[in-house]
């Protein structure tokens, strides 16, 4: 239980330090609306309104689309929901006929870029799926990874993969094993250091048993698809 | 620099966030080896979602000339044990009443088939389809006359339960249970007990049973037997406190199942299971997780008993135990039990965990022509359960597993 409560406190502690963040994150640097809003108005832009209040001008049209607003050092964390869908359990004999349901799935990742492009980080995510016989199973991957991003303003895309371990618990019983993702997305900057998307990812579970118990060995496949919102740090 | 630091102390949290979440999970997660997970879904099956037994207490199953009859609120038949009332599901018309009836006892002879319909009295049909009234009910109030219950049948015996509310009020304290028996059907004679508390009993009897040369009734102050069914039972006494008596470690019996023509076996509300054989006391063994409200006996591999096949001693939730069902298997031989346990007719531990674990059992029947088991449950109320379930027998070593009957 000590155990537990000081895994809980680190998280809290990390959670909190996110969180306080006291001033507003400039927006990314290199980015449409750094770069052309706020630092540099457009002609006749105007830096205030009628009634003096801020306004943030459009992306100008007539930029180099193809511009990364990312550099060397840039973080970004998102999160992101949607629907856990199961592609199958794969293994074992040809008699089985269970499987899971549509689920719902969230995660929190943060990414560090390593240039204009390339950026590493990782992943929690959580999902959950019923089972034929109305069990609720529950998979928590934890995972490094590696994106690719390129931005045709103002869109960004990414292709990302990920390696890590996962824990999954169905009624009583538990199992942590290695975890595999492969996935891409879409987004679009708000101009607001926000950019919101749809992605999907592909999660391998293998479920490795050891030993005598070699033969429950089993494979998982499910798509993680959703929406996604990421905030350039 | 103030950015600098402002990241620096990002990235700690996130390190931090993470190394957390790390340790989180791995300390909810304990690993387990030797229990498949994603195998265990693959052996699921899905639970009741229709059919004529959904979210339905079947009371009794029972097995007549090839087919099968269920006890619901009304009653249903199959022919193969998987297919009821045909592909519409329709109930069994009782002759005169048609399908609009509240069926409260079911049994079977060699000869005929015995329904108890509330308030109307007795039926008996030789074929599941056409009934003949056989006792009826008196037109009068039930709080002032006797009235037919139940139904029980053993060794071709039939014997009727009367239940007498015998007051105007809503207490049942003073409610009185008889018994009549029949051999011919036909006529029914009044059960009689020397001793003990059965006669004019104030509680309902749980059942009859017929071995070693004997009836033996379950009343409410504990077992009766009587080697004519128009002799005067008499309480079984218990001489020792390993014994069943009257009764038994101060609990009810609530089930008896004669397990051939010399041994039977009775479980309590107190979760024990009594063997008696030829001429013996009664034995006990271990007490089970909750009370055994229904026995049954079913075919297994030589590797789980030596005799071949397996007592299941069925859950049920009583007055004494509560929280429990599913069943328990029980060795014949020595009475060994495995609370919970699915190694004997389930086909794996996930289709024990996921079929009738959770399910109060009422009643087993195994029909050795047709391999074939089924467990009466009650399941009203229960999402996405069968009041009835059913698993098959290979003949040699394996059970299909346990299905719900959609």
């Amino acid at each position: 239980m000590i155990r537990l409560y000081a895994c809980l406190a680190l998280l809290a502690f990390g959670l909190g330090s996110l969180a306080a963040q006291d001033n507003p994150p400039p927006p990314p640097s290199g980015s449409p609306a750094a770069g052309q809003a706020t630092a540099v108005p457009p002609p006749g832009a105007g830096d205030q309104g009628p009634s003096g209040e801020a306004i943030v001008t459009s992306p100008d049209k007539t930029q180099n689309t193809s511009t990364s607003p990312y550099k060397f050092g840039d973080q970004a964390i998102s999160l992101s929901a949607g629907a856990m869908i199961p592609l199958g359990i794969y293994g074992g004999s040809g008699t089985a006929t269970g499987s899971t349901y549509l689920g719902a799935d969230f995660a929190f990742s943060y990414r560090y870029f390593l240039d204009s492009q390339w950026a590493v980080g990782g992943a929690i995510a959580g999902a959950f799926n019923s089972t034929t016989a109305g069990r609720s199973l529950f998979t928590a991957p934890l995972d490094a990874e590696i994106s690719w991003w390129k931005a045709v303003v103002p869109f960004e895309f990414f292709v990302e993969s990920g390696l890590g371990a996962y824990m999954m618990r169905l009624d009583s019983y538990g199992i942590i094993d290695p975890f595999a993702k492969l996935g891409a997305g879409a987004l679009w900057q708000t101009g607001s250091g926000w950019s919101v998307g749809i992605r999907a990812e592909g999660w391998f579970i293998p479920e490795i048993h050891y030993g005598d118990y070699s033969s429950l060995t089993r494979y998982g496949l499910s798509l993680d698809t959703g929406l996604i919102a990421v905030y350039h740090i | 620099m103030r950015s600098i630091m402002k990241k620096a102390t990002t990235g700690a949290g996130l390190v931090a966030a993470i190394l957390g979440s790390i340790a989180l999970a791995a300390s909810l997660s304990a690993c387990d080896n030797n229990y498949p997970i994603y195998g265990s879904i693959q052996l699921e099956k899905p639970g009741s979602t229709q059919g004529p037994f959904y979210k339905t207490t079947v009371g009794k199953v029972v097995l007549f000339k090839s087919a099968y009859y269920a006890q619901r609120a009304t009653l249903i038949s199959s022919t193969d044990g998987t297919t009821w009332g045909g592909s519409s599901h329709t109930p069994i018309a009782i002759t005169g009443l048609g399908t609009s009836y509240f069926c409260t006892g079911l049994a079977a002879t060699s000869t005929a088939l015995w329904a108890v319909i509330d308030g109307v009295g007795l039926y008996s049909s030789g074929d599941g389809t056409n009934w003949t009234q056989v006792i009826a009910d008196p037109t009068t109030s039930q709080t002032s006359s006797p009235m037919i219950d139940n139904v029980f049948t053993a060794n071709d015996m039939v014997f009727v339960e009367y239940h007498n509310e015998n007051n105007t009020t809503a207490s049942s304290a003073d409610d009185i249970y008889t018994l009549k028996a029949s051999s011919d059907g036909t006529t029914f004679n009044p059960v009689t007990f020397a001793s003990g508390g059965a006669q004019n009993s104030t509680m309902p009897f749980a059942g009859v049973a017929y071995a070693d040369g004997s009836y033996w009734i379950i009343a409410k102050d504990g077992l009766y037997s009587a080697v004519s069914a128009s002799g005067s039972f008499a309480q079984v006494v218990a001489t020792s406190t390993t014994e069943i008596g009257a009764p038994p470690t101060g609990a009810a019996i609530d089930s008896i199942l004669a397990w051939d023509s010399t041994t039977l076996y009775a479980g309590t509300d107190a979760g024990v299971v009594y063997k008696r054989t030829t001429g013996g006391n009664w034995t006990n063994g271990s007490s089970l997780t909750y009370a055994v409200t229904a026995l049954g006996k079913a075919p297994v591999s030589s590797t789980v008993s030596s005799t071949g096949w397996v007592l299941l001693a069925g859950y049920g939730a009583n007055a004494t135990i509560t929280g429990g069902s599913g069943y328990a298997q029980v060795d014949p031989t020595t009475l060994a039990t495995t609370s919970g346990d699915s190694s004997a007719v389930a086909s794996n531990a996930t289709n024990y965990d996921t079929t009738l674990s959770g399910k109060p059992v009422e009643a087993f029947l195994y029909d050795a022509t047709g391999q074939r088991l089924f467990a009466a449950t009650a399941s009203a109320g229960i999402s996405g359960a069968s009041g009835l379930w059913t698993t098959t027998w290979d003949g040699t070593s394996t059970w299909s597993g346990w299905s719900p009957i959609n």
